[in-house]
């Protein structure tokens, strides 16, 4: 009994684990393209100057072009799903861009991988072209929410991927 | 006892997240964050996959947030929904499949003396999933055996059981490595 107390105290004093900083920019990214949740004001104001002004540029254009707002484009068509933050796309695809940037640095595989390392990355892989592919062929179809929601995906998986060619990396060089 | 039982979020802050503020969400998540992702490593032994359950919990908690009734602390319903997100994550076709490969390969001992904590963490990782689940829960969270029953979806006896696997392969690993040392001695050690 002294020896399970002394086990679970020793479990207790394990060290908290931080995770990484970039954690909360993924849950963020989600949640507004997801419409679960807003940025405050003051967030808001922390939008880049480019991103305002390519948005009052794009107002000035609406505005000198009314013929624009017909019922075929503009709001009415994305009635049915929910609004989109601005800047969120921005984030996801800029996620997407430095994970593409990351799997770039991993050298390149010159050694003996499991088939289990194979086939996740393979998988994941395939993932990511399937939502290329909707993307470029189905893109013009797609809702700013639904396409938020499948950079979101993609940025995960390229997470993923990243990780696990880090990790088969680090093995080979180890040994 | 538990990773959250510290965690004291101001109401105020918890009222503008129900509302809807990422901002209150941040101050949430900043609290929380380490207890939620320990728990959830403890748990899935993966740190890819801690993350995806570090996600999971906080995009639940937002969506949810405005059903939360206050019956419970809010810490305690979020360590709630990460562990049932760590379990839910355990639970899949693809984890079990590679849980019982895992199963079949005989236990590999510590390759680097680092210090007891690092050897028990090694050791707590190389316990079978659920084994971990249970010795976790119970030791660290406090969970009861019928708590972790009602979460795992198994029976009181599956629970007891497993614990006293888990601490019997604890015990007797930390005592393969310090020889010397008695498992009575552990805590002190790691106290250092």
């Amino acid at each position: 009994m002294t020896q399970q107390k002394d086990i679970s105290q020793a479990l207790q004093r394990l060290p908290m684990v931080e995770p990484s900083a970039a954690q909360w920019d993924a849950i963020e990214a989600r949640a507004v393209a997801a419409g679960l949740a807003k940025r405050d004001y003051w967030y808001e104001r922390k939008i880049s100057w480019a991103l305002a002004a390519s948005v009052l540029l794009g107002l000035a254009v609406v505005l000198a072009l009314p013929s624009w707002t017909s019922n075929d484009v503009g709001p009415a068509a994305y009635a049915n799903t929910p609004p989109v933050q601005p800047g969120a796309l921005d984030v996801l695809q800029r996620q997407n861009v430095l994970y593409e940037r990351a799997l770039r640095l991993v050298p390149a595989s010159d050694g003996v991988v499991s088939v289990r390392r194979v086939s996740r990355e393979t998988a994941l892989a395939d993932r990511v072209s399937a939502i290329d592919y909707t993307l470029t062929i189905d893109g013009a179809r797609l809702s700013d929410h639904e396409r938020a929601l499948l950079w979101s995906e993609r940025a995960m998986l390229m997470k993923r991927l990243v990780q696990l060619r880090y990790s088969s990396s680090a093995t080979r060089t180890e040994f | 006892m538990s990773l959250f039982r510290d965690i004291d979020i101001d109401p105020q802050v918890v009222a503008r997240a129900r509302a809807g503020s990422l901002d209150a969400h941040g101050k949430i998540y900043e609290a929380m964050a380490p207890a939620v992702y320990t728990t959830a490593l403890r748990l899935v032994a993966e740190r890819a996959k801690a993350e995806d359950v570090l996600q999971e919990t906080f995009i639940e908690v937002i969506r949810s947030l405005p059903r939360f009734r206050g019956e419970a602390s809010l810490a305690t319903w979020v360590r709630r929904i990460a562990v049932s997100k760590s379990l839910m994550l355990l639970r899949t076709a693809w984890e079990r499949y590679r849980e019982s490969e895992d199963s079949n390969t005989e236990p590999t001992a510590p390759s680097r003396s680092v210090g007891v904590s690092a050897d028990l963490q090694q050791a707590l990782e190389e316990l079978p999933a659920d084994s971990r689940t249970v010795v976790w829960l119970h030791d660290v969270e406090g969970y009861t055996h019928a708590e972790i029953a009602a979460a795992m979806d198994r029976s009181v006896s599956f629970s007891k059981s497993r614990l006293a696997r888990a601490h019997a392969v604890l015990r007797e690993q930390l005592s393969a490595d310090y020889g010397a040392h008695s498992a009575d001695s552990l805590t002190s050690l790691v106290l250092l």
